[in-house]
């Protein structure tokens, strides 16, 4: 008996694990990781480097303390063969943005040669940043802002609007604001506030990836420089790999084709 | 006890190799059902933007009854369908349909910029974009399953079980070709 399944054992072996490799499926998303490497991938040299690292740490920030993952992709053209509804949600797949529990993450890619743009939405992130919400931020922030080639501002302008419909708090009172006149109209007084708060926020941003290395189990209370942004909920267990340089890495975070398209 | 052990080991064998096969064959099943429930939350979705578009549209257009007409029965027999087949089937008579209205909206420079027509368009759109995403997942899942119940083994234990192909959900052509209006 022993002899016997000393012989067959390894055949069995081999029936198990063709079991196990027929479950479990081949993943090819290497191809459109690659893009993803950063908060903010600008492969078209849309904005300066500066401004790469000042959205990526507000990014970062924005991800440290509500765990939801906001990337921003420009790229000259799509790869061959690809359509922009479908490479923007394997890019957005591929990255894995936003949580596997909340799935709140969120894709902006910029076509530059196109004159394309496409909001990937994640799953739940649906019910706040609407289908109909992301085409009116294509179509009234970003395509007259990328007119008249101020890309900078008009993809600041749109992370600003998206960001305030996800996390109304994390904006303080007053600016939030003139943050919310988005919602309603894109006047230029809105613009002009939007603008001003946008470079306090940068600062503060850019302050507190360089300065905030929380202890072990939590924050340290709050007293130094402009700090804007309301206590961390979520964020107590969380780890800071995101920090700093600006490296992205995914959560595990869902998406199943909201958003919207549209062009300049 | 020397005797049946080399029966036992092959029994033993084939005890795995069925369990391996059942089990991937209800977890394919299980995917398959679940991206259909997608399919159809989405076929829901638009039915149930249908009326908000339509009564933005007739705001600005009064005489293109027919289009209307045309879309609330298509809407209706959505709603009724039944089946992977009949789900198809009404989803692309609504398809034309909706095709048909956005043409005569074309003729409509006023309506086009109306914020809240723009913002159902997105809505319809984010909704026709996740039901092609539902619709490419749910066809995967099915080519995965009718694959493996037709493979060997399987095709034997699948056989056993009264497992059969599953339907894609295909489009049909026409419905992919832009229709034509006639304006009178």
């Amino acid at each position: 008996m022993r002899s016997f399944l000393k012989r067959w054992s390894g055949f069995l072996f081999i029936v198990l694990l063709l079991c196990l490799v027929a479950i479990v499926p081949a993943g090819a998303q290497e191809n459109y990781r690659k893009f993803v490497t950063g908060y903010v991938n600008d492969h078209a040299g849309l904005i300066r480097p500066e401004e790469v690292r000042e959205l990526s740490a507000f990014l970062a920030a924005f991800d440290e303390q509500t765990t939801n993952q906001f990337i921003v992709v420009t790229l000259p053209t799509l790869p061959p063969g690809e359509s922009l509804e479908l490479f923007a949600l394997k890019l957005a797949e591929a990255a894995q943005a936003g949580t596997a529990e909340h799935d709140n993450g969120l894709l902006l890619l910029i076509l530059s040669e196109e004159r394309k743009i496409r909001v990937e939405v994640g799953l739940g992130l649906e019910e706040k940043i609407t289908d109909g919400r992301a085409g009116r931020v294509i179509r009234e922030v970003l395509a007259p802002a990328f007119q008249k080639e101020a890309y900078y501002s008009g993809i600041k302008d749109a992370v600003l609007a998206f960001v305030n419909w996800v996390e109304p708090s994390y904006f303080p009172e007053g600016s939030a604001g003139a943050a919310r006149r988005l919602e309603e109209q894109n006047g230029a007084g809105a613009v002009f506030f939007v603008v001003l708060f946008f470079i306090l926020l940068f600062i503060s941003a850019a302050y507190s990836s360089r300065h905030q290395q929380p202890p072990e189990g939590g924050y340290p209370p709050r007293t130094t420089g402009p700090v804007i942004y309301p206590p961390p909920r979520r964020s107590s267990n969380r780890s800071f790999k995101n920090s700093g340089g600006g490296k992205f890495r995914g959560g595990g975070g869902g998406f199943r084709g909201g958003g919207a398209s549209g062009g300049w | 006890m020397r005797k049946y052990s080399g029966l036992l080991i092959v029994l033993l064998v084939a005890i795995v190799i069925f369990a391996g096969y059942y089990n991937s064959f209800i977890s394919l099943e299980e995917k398959i059902e679940g991206r259909w429930a997608e399919i159809e939350n989405n076929l829901q979705r638009r039915a149930d933007l249908i009326p908000n578009l339509v009564a933005t549209v007739q705001g600005y257009v009064t005489h293109e009854a027919a289009v209307f007409t045309e879309i609330a029965q298509a809407r209706s027999r959505l709603l009724g369908a039944e089946g992977v087949a009949g789900k198809v089937e009404a989803s692309s008579a609504l398809d034309s349909a909706l095709g048909r209205l956005l043409m005569v909206v074309e003729q409509y420079p006023e309506l086009k910029a109306d914020r809240r027509f723009a913002e159902l368009q997105d809505e319809l759109a984010g909704t026709e974009n996740r039901l092609s995403v539902a619709r490419l997942r749910y066809n995967e899942a099915v080519t995965a399953f009718n694959a493996r119940i037709r493979r060997f083994p399987g095709n034997l234990i699948a056989g056993l079980m009264g497992l059969e192909r599953k339907d894609y959900f295909q489009i049909k052509e026409e419905a992919r070709e832009v229709p034509k209006v006639e304006f009178k």
